[in-house]
């Protein structure tokens, strides 16, 4: 991570926090730590996109948007936009679950195109508006190329969807 | 057979009766009473899906059934509907608490337990309920004595180990538990002997809150971030790389010290580890507790090393009081090992493990003998998909290793060669590659003993076979390691693994590029030349693509024909240029043949439109004025490179770029780049490339390249055809041979390929193109093949897709310079012939204007990803190239 990036992130860290609350992740030599992000996206030489539940929230509150933090390892230096989605792993086929929202916090300091560094991290949001538990398989992707063998770019959760207080 | 139940078995039992969770009996088949109806649905999804992936399909009535469950009138509708769906397909139960010890229940079955059908020298799948009310989401592992390893058994054990077990974690199951009520798992058994059996199976979630004594675990050591707590004592050096930890003893006493993070109480221990030493030798095991602080010849106990391959070390000792820390000795000689991970677990399970002893019943096998012929009354290698009347695939996909690959369906085998089966009906559905007719074939295999194996006879039966007429298959872009393959117990795949998988897709060359995944272990098998398992005319050899080091970030090469690995100045990866075409200069030089792979990524994304093209993109977009983004990895720095010669083996300037890949990527963008660099004067070929397996798993071969030759097929000519163009790119089953162009006026006829590929005429001649098509497709409609000029459709011809082979002629009247080439989208293309009017270069300003602007933008993306010491270099390369384009722009601008 350059002086710049670092910054910039900072920044960005600070103006989230403000936000959503999320906890921040640690920085310095070791780059911030892995206990405080909630997925891991890793984008192979060969632009494969693997999905990985690091800390995944097991409650949120119905209609209520949660931030958490995405790690992204990006050995193919992509600069594409990385995208997220979710389905309804209930229905036949692909269907994207109407009832539950997740992408990549998009402001003047975040932003879904990768950068190409090898390590960025990424603020997510996550909202539910339907109540009770819930699954829903979160799958990830990197624009063309990143065809993938298997279920490698998703990620199943089961969600407690608590109603608003 | 009847086993009989052996001392470790009698042990196992008695201890874990004694002193482990209660065992219920098969009446008290756990069950749930709530689950909401949307998880109750996502769980039975994720579980067909599971079984289709372990290629052990549920019935149809299961998938059936979603609906059911999905609209279930409550929670408790669900839970009866989920049910009764799955647990009479279960044959074991698990029942889980957060703070007493699980349980293991057996379904009780008319006449009793039911016993678990397994297959002689096979694997099975069971059905495995948990019950799991606490909703924890810990990791369930399922175990047996009956499954230990049999290397450092005890003789009087070596009976009972009958067994192997894995409980199925992959995608898209999860690993850990989920966190719902109830949910299902699959637990894989494999038996080595037919006959009746029995097993102890042992069960446990073990969690953070059970706390010192009941864990079974001691102690773990994982190396991502560091040594985890071992240090160097004596004559030997520790570091991590990439998540393992790396010893090196460096004299005839290496030896390193770990303590536990917690004392652990005396009693039985096994050190599991899994690791690969390179020099035979004994190592040695001591342990210190708190009455012996230090170690010593007691407390120590010796176990033979595997060289040279990965190994699962177990090794057993008894702590006579509190166990305080552990010292390994590697060998006794100086060396190297890797250990991955390390555990040091119970030998006597804690109150957290449950078991019970269950029947099995092994069914014997068969041989299965293959009689391969080709259509020359060859023996041959073949495709097959082996099914039985369940839909379960053989062997089974999960427990292969090469040459058999876990992520595809299918096997590989030539005559003479088998597998084994239970009895049964089976389907299976025999190929050779795409030029074949594939057949279904059914057979069954008898129970008892048989005089002779049974056979199977496959005759391969082409609709085409464009060797007859010099064109050799080949696919310019498989990996042997990374990607789907695996990377224990071996470093990816060998050599006869890919020459078997070309052989059986009649995939006749075969280029096995090593790159990032592996690659200090597949690096040995570059020679320069064909590998030693290549079998005429099946060639396979081992090259580059710059993919995980070095330039990939601005666009992967693939380096063919390299006689040289690896640059000058080290011996790996790590010192690779930046700059793609640093690396095109240093590999032109020897005389490579060269192109990016995996062309249309950083290609799709538009970001940006050629001024004043509204509405003059081809159809469907091809050729488009939209300028990508250059975001990606594919044929990104190309656009840069194509405009510089480099010096070749004697000096002299070559092309940087000899081909871009096709046929593996999005159609429509590795098509335009191709056209517009063509329609701008310059003269790339394409080839076409799998990227096997990474963008595919399915099979080698999906793309390919067919180069004609003029006698029998070898490598360093078929290269030379490739670079020449003296082929078409195709998916297998779309071909277009002998493209070639007639002008009578001017007495000129040109082959594609055949000197340079190019057609003198005057202007506003008609030149006369015929090809010889054939294509094969499920479909009744006939497809369409066109003539492009110059980057668009000029005329169209109708192609039977029933396999028979047409030659198809168009005609086109050039009033100016131009290439041409005869697609079937997107199964197929032809190389260009350069169609040359009154001696005036080829120049569509349009092209020549996408291709400067898009220097800029891939400048402006890819300069970063530039070393700082290259990026002088870098940025005169760019210049150079925006000059080549923009002194092309003006020359097409005037009148």
């Amino acid at each position: 991570m350059t002086a710049a990036s670092l910054f910039r992130w900072l920044v960005a860290v600070g103006l989230l926090l403000s936000v959503s609350g999320v906890a921040e992740p640690r920085a310095g030599d070791a780059g911030p730590s892995e206990e405080v992000a909630a997925f891991e996206v890793q984008i192979n030489p060969e632009a494969r996109v693997k999905l990985r539940a690091l800390n995944p929230p097991q409650q949120l509150v119905r209609h209520r948007s949660e931030r958490f933090w995405l790690k992204v390892h990006n050995e193919a230096g992509l600069q594409s936009p990385l995208r997220l989605r979710a389905f309804d792993r209930s229905l036949p086929g692909a269907q994207q679950a109407e009832w539950f929202r997740v992408g990549i916090v998009e402001n003047a300091e975040s932003t879904a195109l990768l950068s190409g560094a090898t390590t960025e991290w990424k603020l997510i949001e996550l909202r539910c508006d339907e109540p009770g538990t819930r699954a829903v398989r979160i799958a990830a992707d990197a624009g063309t190329g990143t065809q993938d063998l298997g279920f490698r770019a998703e990620v199943d959760l089961l969600i407690d969807v608590e109603e608003r207080p | 057979m009847n086993r009989p139940t052996s001392m470790l078995t009698c042990v196992g039992v008695t201890l874990l009766t004694l002193c482990c969770g209660r065992l219920l009996t098969a009446a008290d088949w756990p069950t749930v009473d709530a689950i909401d109806p949307q998880p109750a649905a996502a769980e039975l999804r994720r579980l067909i899906e599971t079984a289709e992936a372990l290629g052990e399909p549920l019935a149809a009535s299961v998938a059936d059934g979603l609906d059911d469950v999905r609209q279930a009138d409550d929670a408790t509708d669900a839970a009866d509907r989920l049910q009764a769906l799955l647990d009479p397909l279960c044959g074991l139960a698990v029942v889980l608490h957060a703070e007493s010890g699980p349980q293991l229940v057996i379904p009780q079955r008319p006449g009793g337990r039911a016993a678990i059908e397994l297959v002689e020298q096979g694997w099975r799948t069971v059905l495995v309920k948990v019950v799991n009310t606490d909703r924890l989401r810990r990791r369930l592992r399922i175990e047996s004595p009956n499954a230990r390893p049999l290397p450092h058994a005890p003789a009087d054990e070596v009976d009972a180990r009958w067994m192997s077990l894995s409980l199925y974690a992959g995608q898209p199951a999860s690993p850990s538990l989920t966190g719902l009520p109830v949910e299902y798992r699959f637990l894989q058994i494999f038996s080595r002997e037919a006959g009746e059996q029995q097993a102890v199976l042992e069960c446990a979630a073990p969690g953070p809150s059970s706390g010192h004594g009941d864990s079974s675990i001691a102690a773990e050591w994982q190396f991502r971030k560091g040594t985890a707590g071992w240090s160097p004592a004596n004559q030997i050096e520790l570091t991590t790389e990439e998540g393992s930890l790396l010893v090196r003893g460096t004299g005839d006493d290496p030896f390193m010290i770990s303590p536990l993070p917690k004392p652990a109480r005396a009693g039985g221990y096994v050190l599991r580890f899994w690791a690969r030493a390179e020099e035979p030798g004994v190592g040695q095991l001591f342990w210190q507790t708190e009455q012996r602080p230090f170690p010593d010849g007691g407390h120590a106990v010796s176990f033979q090393l595997e060289p040279g391959q990965e190994h699962l070390y177990e090794i057993a000792f008894t702590a006579e009081d509190t166990l305080t820390g552990i010292r390994l000795d590697p060998n006794g000689v100086p060396g190297t090992m890797r250990i991955d991970w390390m555990e040091l677990a119970s030998a006597e399970r804690g109150r957290d493990w449950a078991a019970a002893t269950v029947p099995f019943r092994t069914r014997p096998s068969q041989e299965l003998l293959f009689r391969v012929i080709d259509d020359d009354d060859r023996p041959a290698m073949a495709c097959f998909e082996v099914t039985d009347a369940h839909g379960r695939v053989f062997p089974p996909q999960g427990k292969r290793l090469a040459p058999d690959f876990f992520f595809q369906r299918q096997i590989y085998r030539g005559d003479g060669e088998s597998i084994r089966l239970p009895p049964g009906s089976y389907t299976i559905r025999c190929s050779r590659g795409p030029e074949s007719l594939p057949e279904v074939q059914q057979i069954t295999v008898e129970p008892g003993p048989q005089e002779q194996p049974l056979e199977l006879v496959y005759r391969v039966k082409r609709w085409v076979d464009p060797s007859r007429r010099g064109y050799w298959s080949g696919d310019h872009h498989i990996h042997a390691a990374g990607c789907a393959h695996y990377e224990n117990p071996t470093q990816g795949v060998m050599p006869p693994d890919m020459l078997r998988h070309c052989m059986g897709e009649d995939l006749k060359v075969g280029c096995c590029l090593t790159w990032g995944p592996c690659f200090d272990f597949q690096k040995r098998f570059f020679t320069g030349r064909l590998d030693d398992a290549s079998q005429y005319p099946y060639l396979i050899r081992y090259d580059i693509e710059v993919s995980g080091f070095g330039s990939h970030a601005s666009g992967h090469l693939n380096l063919l024909r390299l006689t040289e690995q690896i640059p000058p100045g080290g011996d790996s990866k790590n010192h690779w240029p930046t700059l793609g075409l640093n690396t095109l200069r240093w590999a032109k030089r020897q005389g490579a043949v060269c192109g990016p792979a995996h062309s249309a990524i950083g290609l799709t994304r538009l970001v940006d439109r050629l001024p004043e093209t509204e509405g003059l993109d081809g159809p469907g977009g091809l050729p488009t004025y939209g300028i990508p983004a250059f975001d990606g990895i594919g044929a990104n720095e190309f656009i840069m490179n194509v405009a510089h010669e480099v010096p070749g083996p004697g000096g002299s300037p070559v092309p940087a770029v000899d081909f871009i890949s096709t046929m593996n990527t999005d159609r429509t963008a590795e098509w335009n780049m191709w056209y517009q660099v063509l329609s701008a004067g310059l003269r790339v070929r394409a080839s076409g490339e799998t990227d096997f397996p990474c963008i595919t798993g399915e099979r080698v071969g999906i793309g390919r390249v067919y180069v004609k030759l003029d006698g029998p097929l070898v490598f360093d000519a078929w290269c030379d055809g490739l670079a020449a163009g003296r082929s078409y790119v195709s998916d297998g089953r779309t071909h277009l041979m002998d493209f070639t162009a007639r002008c009578d006026r001017a007495g000129a006829v040109r082959e594609c390929g055949v000197d340079g590929s190019e057609m003198p005429i005057a202007a506003g001649d008609t030149v006369a193109f015929t090809v010889d098509a054939a294509a094969f497709r499920d479909t009744a409609e006939p497809l369409r093949a066109e003539l492009v000029v110059n980057g668009f459709p000029v005329a169209q011809q109708q192609l039977a897709a029933d396999g028979s082979l047409a030659q198809l002629t168009f005609e086109h009247r050039f009033d100016r310079s131009g290439w041409a080439a005869v697609r079937i989208f997107p199964g197929g293309h032809t190389n260009p012939i350069f169609v040359i009017a009154d001696g005036q270069p080829i120049c569509e300003p349009r092209s020549v204007a996408w291709c400067l602007r898009c220097v800029q933008q891939c400048r402006e993306a890819k300069m970063p990803t530039y070393r700082e010491d290259e990026r002088a270099t870098a940025e005169a390369d760019y210049d150079h190239a925006e000059s080549f384009f923009q002194s092309l722009l003006e020359k097409a601008r005037l009148p």
